[in-house]
């Protein structure tokens, strides 16, 4: 019996699954697992739209649909918790399974916490996530730096430290930092991830640690939740899953994995946020380049935290309708609406048409809030800061710093922390 | 449930941006970004992102509607088409008009004009381009051969010095409006010319406040700069270029003084925009169908060839348009026949009774003013085609409702010459047909069956018709470049012309003299000059969201001229032209040079007066 905790290798007996699928296909297999036993009602993931390039999320509802959908996209920058919300009701009458990235994962604990999705309704398996690369710029990337007609890959993964890519002349890889260095490679909120095995899910898995004769034949699945366990002893027994227990070398390999890339992760966000200054620096840089605002909306469309039946940015006492650039304030209501819980996903900053560093932005204020409040953002269902803030109190606090500039504050880093 | 992604393109501006049209359960719930349509990459502005509203609206028009007493009375489609073509046939060819439509697909476009030509066997066809568009674009063709944008929207990206003059891409394209934004994080310069301080001149390295009108000689007065510091480009002038002595001779008089007095802005400001434009390569110049004529972009095409900034990526003379499918209009050759009348033509035959049959698809050409809407009257038989009740519409006898562009297959051509896919994502609302469907089924029974069945065979039709488009097929357009005429230029067509010659008859680009005009320009009685903006259209107006964030037809004034007249935020004020009248809301701003007012370009007069009327 599986249990949280357990950390397996699974694969799957099915062949048509083990046809298509990558890394011994224990995804693909526990998918087919809850819809024949009608554990969910369907699976929402992303398959491939015009090409390889192309992620569009698909709503899978019978087991058989499942194979045309294995498979990671390394550009598929999409965010699915925001669209069952939008699309699904909040998952409130619909058992909906869901393959989730690291920001997807956080996203549905944010929606949930606001009471816009069920996560009742909703199972969860994981996938580690490196970051992914926006797909305009992948073809770009592929032209230039591989010499590659982008039309002629047929896979491409991103496997210690290089982005590969498999194509009618064989296969390239090039390490994703000189790619970054140049101008290309993951999107800027991926670099400073630090989500990369996605532990909030029920299941979490993924290729690192899957070592010796099973590297490649089967995913490394950490049992996050009870219903994960439940999930995998169903499969099991089912027959279309079969598991062992990780080896301990292996359990070391994945950890080395994870650490690397969260000190990656570190090192971008050291280098973004200096690059941001402090304090008025900071401000006057966000100023500056939110003023090329066209105001479309995509920002609050996208964003996991954003809710509201009527966003407080169409209330014309503090917006005026129809001015373009908007006045600061419109970029006001966000940062006080949502950095407290800002997951970093990115969609703000990948959607704006103005191309504002807007996930940026949010994500440096997000981690100065942190630092203040401890208040960490999609890991738990804690409510966020705004649920507890006490208005008197937060106004003699703010009182007492000697400043009516609230967001000076916000953006001076607290010392010593 | 049933859900789906039905990848399309926005219907609102010249930019073709591509969006996903959601699709739950059989209706259109929303658009989601397409990361991957190499237009946008995912990204929309306001209209965009509120582009499915208008699909599901309750005001659309689901079933043929036949005036009986001046009322409408629900028709079926037999009767609708039984009453049409006897009216159309009972009037002779040169006594009926077709306008086709900039927001309607190719396929639509080509079967209408063939429907004029072989059916209604009339000259008069044309489409509501002509005031903005058609004229505009004879100025390219006849500069470098066709007529379009010589490069493509990315790759503004990779200019390094832009001259914007008669466009606000940031407001009017917007996505086209973020590759200059591109270009200033890569270093280009950025030069705006405006009498307002649109949101594109907020983002200038270097706006200049000219005199709406103006235009032509601000341009002249650049390349006269260039010229007289020996900046212009002697060997591709050579080499690429004929009747440039002309040019130059007749640039003589554009000296910066007359210039900037013209202009109405400082000498220096004109050496300034020469020195900037000519101080990096590639260069390009951006205007945009609103404010363009034939003049305004002949002289921007001859900026161009002065200083050899064509046939590269990054230059030449980039022409937005404003409706979705301006370019493909006039592509698939909804222009007057030999001796057939202009859209303002028919219009003024209109008003004098020789037109006795007028047929409009998809346009709403009685917005474009008082004068418009009284000609409309007039006509003996108007039969209609739209989603909406429009101004137009409601002066139809015969209304024949059309499918919304998430209800049809088709295609649309944006600025930049990219034919991209309309795909059907619903089943039209009510008993609404596609347009193209409509036009065949009654060509029908006026005895002309063009035997398309669906909108890929019109394409086909398209493709060995049209020489740009030879060689295009449905099949091509699958992958999400799509193509860019001429299609034969690569896999996904031409993204720059002219890179070896050009497409003139001698394969030169030709220079032309342009003279500036002044027009009515403002005097005692209409002190005040007008610069355009774009108003709201059928689409914009049926969509609460865009309504909600424009609430109507402004005028805009600035400050110190508001408190002349005493004139406060919201105040209506009269305006008054030499031939139109009309009240608007006031928004009074710094952002507008003083003596200056902008006004909707429905509202055509270059120069008026204003009379304050009530405070709001």
């Amino acid at each position: 019996m599986a249990k949280k905790g357990d950390m397996l290798y699974a694969w799957t007996n099915d062949a048509d699954i083990k046809k298509n699928a990558e890394l011994g296909g224990a995804v693909t297999a526990i998918w087919k697992y809850a819809l024949d036993n009608k554990a969910i009602d369907a699976v929402l993931v992303i398959s491939k739209g015009a090409d390889l390039y192309d992620a569009k999320p698909t709503l899978v509802k019978t087991s058989a649909e499942l194979t045309n959908t294995a498979g990671s996209l390394h550009c598929g920058t999409l965010l699915l918790p925001k669209l069952i919300k939008k699309y699904f009701d909040g998952a409130a009458d619909m058992k909906i399974g869901v393959t989730v990235k690291g920001c997807d994962a956080m996203a549905f604990y944010e929606l949930a916490k606001r009471k816009q999705i069920n996560l009742d309704n909703i199972v969860m398996i994981g996938v580690n996530c490196g970051g992914s690369v926006s797909p305009v710029l992948a073809r770009t990337m592929i032209t230039d730096k591989y010499g590659v007609d982008p039309d002629t890959v047929h896979k491409e993964e991103i496997d210690k430290g290089q982005f590969i890519i498999e194509y009618e002349g064989g296969h390239k890889g090039i390490s994703v930092d000189e790619l970054e260095e140049s101008g290309y490679g993951r999107r800027s909120n991926c670099r400073r991830c630090k989500m990369k095995i996605p532990r909030q899910a029920d299941l979490a898995c993924g290729n690192w640690g899957v070592i010796g004769e099973k590297a490649g034949k089967a995913t490394f699945v950490e049992v996050c939740s009870d219903k994960g366990a439940k999930l995998v002893d169903g499969a099991v027994k089912s027959g279309v899953l079969a598991t062992e227990a990780a080896v301990s070398k292996g359990l070391e390999i994945r950890g080395k994995v994870e650490g690397a890339m969260l000190k990656l992760g570190e090192k971008w966000r050291k280098h973004d946020f200096e690059a941001l200054g402090e304090g008025k620096d900071r401000l006057k840089k966000i100023m500056a380049e939110t003023s090329r605002c066209i105001k479309c909306h995509s920002c609050i469309s996208a964003c996991p935290i954003c809710y509201c039946v009527d966003c407080t940015t169409r209330n014309p006492a503090f917006v005026t309708p129809g001015e373009v650039p908007p006045n600061f304030m419109f970029h006001l209501i966000r940062f006080a609406h949502i950095a407290d819980s800002c997951v970093n996903c990115g969609q703000c900053q990948e959607l704006c048409p103005s191309e504002i560093p807007n996930a940026l932005f949010m994500h440096s204020q997000q981690v100065e809030l942190e630092k203040m409040f401890g208040h960490t953002p999609g890991v738990s269902m804690e409510l966020p800061l705004m649920a507890y803030a006490e208005e008197k109190t937060e106004r003699a606090r703010l009182h007492n710093t000697g400043s009516d500039m609230i967001y000076e504050n916000v953006f001076n880093p607290v010392k010593g922390h | 449930m049933d859900f789906t992604y039905i990848p399309s393109t926005c219907p609102y501006c010249g930019t073709g941006c591509g969006i996903n049209l959601v699709v739950k359960d059989g209706l259109v719930k929303g658009i989601s970004p397409w990361q991957r349509n190499p237009v946008n990459e995912g990204k929309v502005c306001i209209r965009g992102n509120k582009s499915f509203e208008f699909v599901n609206r309750a005001e659309r028009i689901t079933t043929p509607l036949i005036k009986r007493d001046g009322k409408f009375v629900e028709a079926s489609w037999e009767d609708a088409y039984k009453e049409v073509a006897a009216k159309l046939k009972a009037a002779k060819g040169d006594e009926i008009g077709c306008i086709a439509s900039a927001r309607t697909c190719n396929e639509d476009n080509y079967v209408f004009k063939n429907f004029a030509a072989n059916v209604a066997r009339t000259a008069n066809i044309d489409y509501c381009g002509r005031k903005c568009n058609a004229d505009a674009v004879n100025g390219l063709i006849e500069a470098f051969g066709h007529g379009a944008m010589t490069n493509s929207i990315a790759d503004i990206s990779r200019s390094k010095a832009i001259l914007i003059v008669g466009s606000n891409p940031l407001d009017e394209n917007p996505l086209a409006g973020r590759r200059v934004i591109m270009a200033r994080k890569n270093g280009a310069q950025v030069i705006v010319a405006d009498a307002r301080t649109s949101a594109t001149a907020k983002i200038a390295d270097f706006h200049i406040a000219i005199n709406p009108g103006t235009e032509v000689a601000f341009l002249n007065g650049i390349a006269a700069a260039i010229i007289s510091e020996g900046k212009e480009n002697k060997d591709f002038i050579a080499k690429k270029t004929a009747d440039f002595d002309m040019y130059k001779a007749a640039l003589a008089p554009c000296t910066p003084a007359v210039v900037a007095k013209i202009c109405g802005i400082a000498e220096d400001a004109v050496t300034k925009a020469a020195e900037l434009f000519t101080a990096a390569r590639p260069a390009s110049v951006i205007t945009s169908a609103g404010a363009a004529s034939a003049g305004l972009v002949r002289a921007c095409a001859n900026l161009a060839l002065l200083t050899g900034n064509v046939g590269v990526a990054g230059a030449g003379v980039n022409l937005f348009r404003g409706k979705s499918n301006a370019q493909g209009a006039l592509d698939v050759g909804c222009v007057p026949a030999d001796n057939g009348h202009s859209v303002p033509a028919m219009i003024e035959a209109s008003a004098a009774g020789k037109i006795k049959a007028l047929y409009i698809m998809g346009e709403n050409i009685a917005s474009a003013g008082a004068d418009v809407a009284a000609a409309l009257d007039k006509v003996g038989f108007l039969v209609v085609q739209d989603m909406f009740m429009t101004e137009t519409a409601a002066k139809a006898h015969i209304i024949l409702p059309s499918a919304s562009f998430a209800e049809r297959d088709g295609t649309v051509t944006n600025s930049e010459r990219r034919v991209q896919r309309v795909r059907k994502a619903v089943d039209p609302l009510g008993s609404s047909k596609a347009d193209w469907q409509i036009v065949c089924e009654l060509a029908k029974v006026m005895g002309s069956d063009f035997a398309f069945k669906n909108a890929e065979e019109i394409f086909n039709d398209i493709a060995k018709n049209v020489p740009t488009y030879a060689g295009i097929t449905y099949a091509r357009l699958e992958a999400p470049e799509a193509v860019q005429w001429p299609a034969a230029g690569g896999k996904f067509g031409t993204a720059v012309l002219y890179t070896d010659t050009f497409s003139t008859k001698d394969g030169k680009g030709a220079f032309a003299a342009v003279e500036y005009r002044a027009g009515d320009a403002v005097s005692k009685e209409f002190p005040f000059a007008v610069a355009a903006q774009w108003p709201m259209g059928t689409l914009s107006k049926n969509t609460a969201s865009l309504v909600r964030e424009f609430p109507g037809p402004r005028i805009i004034i600035n400050k110190a001229d508001a408190k002349t007249l005493g004139v406060n935020p919201g105040t209506l004020v009269k305006v008054s032209g030499k031939t139109c009248s009309a009240t608007f809301a006031a928004d009074v701003t710094s952002g507008i040079k003083a003596g200056v007012v902008s006004l909707p370009f429905t509202f055509s007069a270059p120069a008026v007066m204003l009379e304050k009327t009530e405070d709001a």
